[in-house]
């Protein structure tokens, strides 16, 4: 097996032997990122110094108690990195450097991780196929003419070309899970509050996560021990305790419980491919003697447009920020006032996705409109809980596709808002309710990865990893990457 | 149309957004394809119900008023689009 193509745990197992260091490791997928960006964009920075430094300065500590001590690994570019650009992939940002690390880097940093670079996304994270981002659009490793999805694309794409050994991404309405699915790798999304958003661009502040990227579940596991936690500068997260993911990850998963909510598995937007690849999974519980079930959420229809009105409001807020005063793109066209200042710098800075969002959370939030709109999706959002409790009163797990249909033609679906939107079918559900979930390779339509998402109950990431981890150990899907793909 | 041009104006002008005309029309054409949404929305009756705003988590979080190291004058100007003696360089907002 080549250096790059290692998983966290077979990288550790390497490093504490002294059969590879860490600087082989990061010149390894150094050189890996060269043979492959030109085709598939995954990063907008690359800091092979930074990353080189940090590689032998771990090897001069030579301790690798740590799983993650010396593994390099990629960050979406709305995460800050200290004196590393950070963009959102936005004009607004283009030379943005934070002075400070997110909490989940500086916890990275702790345990001697290497920071490769930063990878591409739709800008300001509002999209799904990272077509949005200022920079460029990546491609999907499995097939070069499709998109890797998003937002968090250019991390998946690079975990699943072997850009790096893992990565993190955000999540507010699908942005981890989805990417995964199209890109053939394991993507989480935690509990709201479970990782600490500071130092992460704010999109929709409710709704908000960050999550890792991996190629098994194994080692999704291992790097969300290390990012969760209650942070006193997120005033959001969560005091309850983290849990030993790994520790729980091989509990056998007999007589669990698993609900499959039909709105989702069989809507019509779902294509059949998926569906089977999806009802062969549930078959693969049962031969596990696991207990499936199909139930009804019975909102779910109204779901995706609640979670429309709800990350438009919140992103025209928290976008309000970027106003060319303290830092970001400041426009150098005359102007009269300060308004007009204003108008031009963030008429100039963002793209049209963004502005477009803006104006429609701007309309959605505006006192004639507030109750009818804004109001009544954070309505919808206590039924949709309602639901959620129900099913989890009765099951464990809920099962259903991550996405659809597999990744779809760059350009395809880009002039449709409606069908773009689609792509979020049963991933923006679990974000109005702030629920964990996972995404993991179960199968393969005409050549590209189909994703099986598994939900759970708040707090329950040990969970749905383990049963994830279960359905991983009967098959192959998350290492025929390596064989597969085009690059 | 689900939104005339001139509500696009308003809400562009309330956003501090400069559209152009083009903009403003694909941004028509954007509201026009949600309108299934929109619909969808007004067609549940669910006035009773409360809503929820934070999922998880719905409490305040304090801490004690003590001083902590942030960031330094130079850290917090270093993306600064213009400074001048440890200030922002703003455009000017009072009348002459």
């Amino acid at each position: 097996m080549k250096l790059h193509e290692l998983t966290i745990e077979k990288a550790n197992e390497l490093l504490k032997k002294k059969e590879i260091t860490a600087q082989e490791l990061t010149e390894d997928i150094l050189n890996r990122i060269d043979e492959c960006e030109s085709k598939i964009g995954a990063y907008v920075t690359i800091d092979k110094e930074g990353a080189l430094k940090s590689a032998k300065s771990t090897d001069e500590k030579a301790d690798f108690t740590d799983p993650l001590a010396g593994i390099p690994m990629s960050a979406k570019d709305n995460i800050c990195t200290k004196n590393l650009k950070t963009t959102c992939c936005s004009r607004m940002l283009e030379n943005f450097v934070p002075p400070y690390d997110a909490t989940v880097i500086s916890k990275l940093r702790e345990r001697n991780a290497i920071i490769l670079g930063k990878t591409n996304m739709d800008e300001f994270a509002i999209g799904s196929s990272t077509q949005t981002s200022f920079f460029h659009t990546t491609q999907n490793p499995w097939d070069l003419s499709r998109v890797p999805g998003g937002s968090s694309g250019g991390s998946a794409a690079a975990v699943a070309s072997d850009e790096c050994i893992y990565a993190l991404g955000s999540d507010t309405g699908g942005s981890v899970r989805q990417p995964a699915s199209y890109c053939g790798v394991v993507g989480l999304k935690p509990t709201y509050g479970r990782v600490s958003r500071f130092g992460v661009a704010s999109l929709a502040a409710t709704m908000d996560t960050i999550g890792p990227i991996t190629k098994n579940v194994t080692d999704c596991a291992i790097v969300l021990s290390a990012i969760a936690g209650q942070d006193s500068f997120d005033p959001t997260s969560s005091d309850i305790p983290v849990d030993n993911y790994l520790q729980k990850l091989k509990n056998d998963v007999k007589g669990l419980k698993i609900g499959i909510p039909k709105e989702l598995l069989y809507h019509e937007a779902v294509s059949k491919d998926v569906k089977d690849a999806v009802l062969n999974a549930i078959k693969v519980y049962e031969d596990l003697e696991c207990i499936c079930e199909e139930i009804s959420l019975k909102n779910a229809e109204y779901a995706m447009s609640a979670y429309l009105v709800t990350l438009a409001a919140e992103a025209s807020s928290e976008l309000g920020q970027y106003d060319g005063i303290r830092y970001g793109y400041r426009t150098s066209s005359d102007y009269q006032d300060l308004k007009d200042f204003y108008k031009k710098t963030r008429g100039e800075g963002f793209g049209f996705d963004v502005k477009w969002h803006i104006i429609l959370g701007t309309y959605l939030s505006d006192e004639k409109y507030y109750d009818k709109y804004y109001l009544k999706a954070q309505k919808i959002r206590t039924i949709i809980k309602k639901d959620f409790d129900e099913a989890f009163k009765k099951y464990d797990f809920l099962i259903t596709p991550t996405t659809p249909t597999t990744a779809f033609k760059i350009g395809e679906s880009s002039d449709d808002p409606f069908k773009m939107h689609m792509n979020d079918l049963c991933v923006s559900i679990v974000n109005l309710a702030g629920l964990p979930a996972i995404s993991l390779p179960c199968g393969f339509s005409k050549g590209l990865p189909v994703g099986l998402q598994i939900i759970g109950k708040a707090f329950d990431e040990a969970g749905i990893l383990q049963v994830a981890y279960a359905f991983e150990q009967n098959n192959d899907y998350h290492t025929r990457r390596i064989k597969e793909r085009m690059v | 149309m689900f939104i005339d041009d001139e509500t696009i104006s308003s809400m562009a002008d309330v956003a501090h957004i400069f559209l152009s005309q083009e903009e403003r029309n694909k941004i028509a054409e954007e509201f026009d394809s949600l309108q299934q949404s929109f619909e969808t929305l007004s067609k549940l009756d669910i006035q009773e119900v409360e809503p929820t705003v934070y999922p998880i988590t719905d409490k305040n979080v304090f801490r004690e008023d003590t001083i902590w190291e942030s960031l330094s004058i130079d850290e917090a100007l270093a993306n600064a689009p213009e400074k001048d003696k440890g200030f922002f360089l703003v455009p000017r907002i009072i009348e002459e």
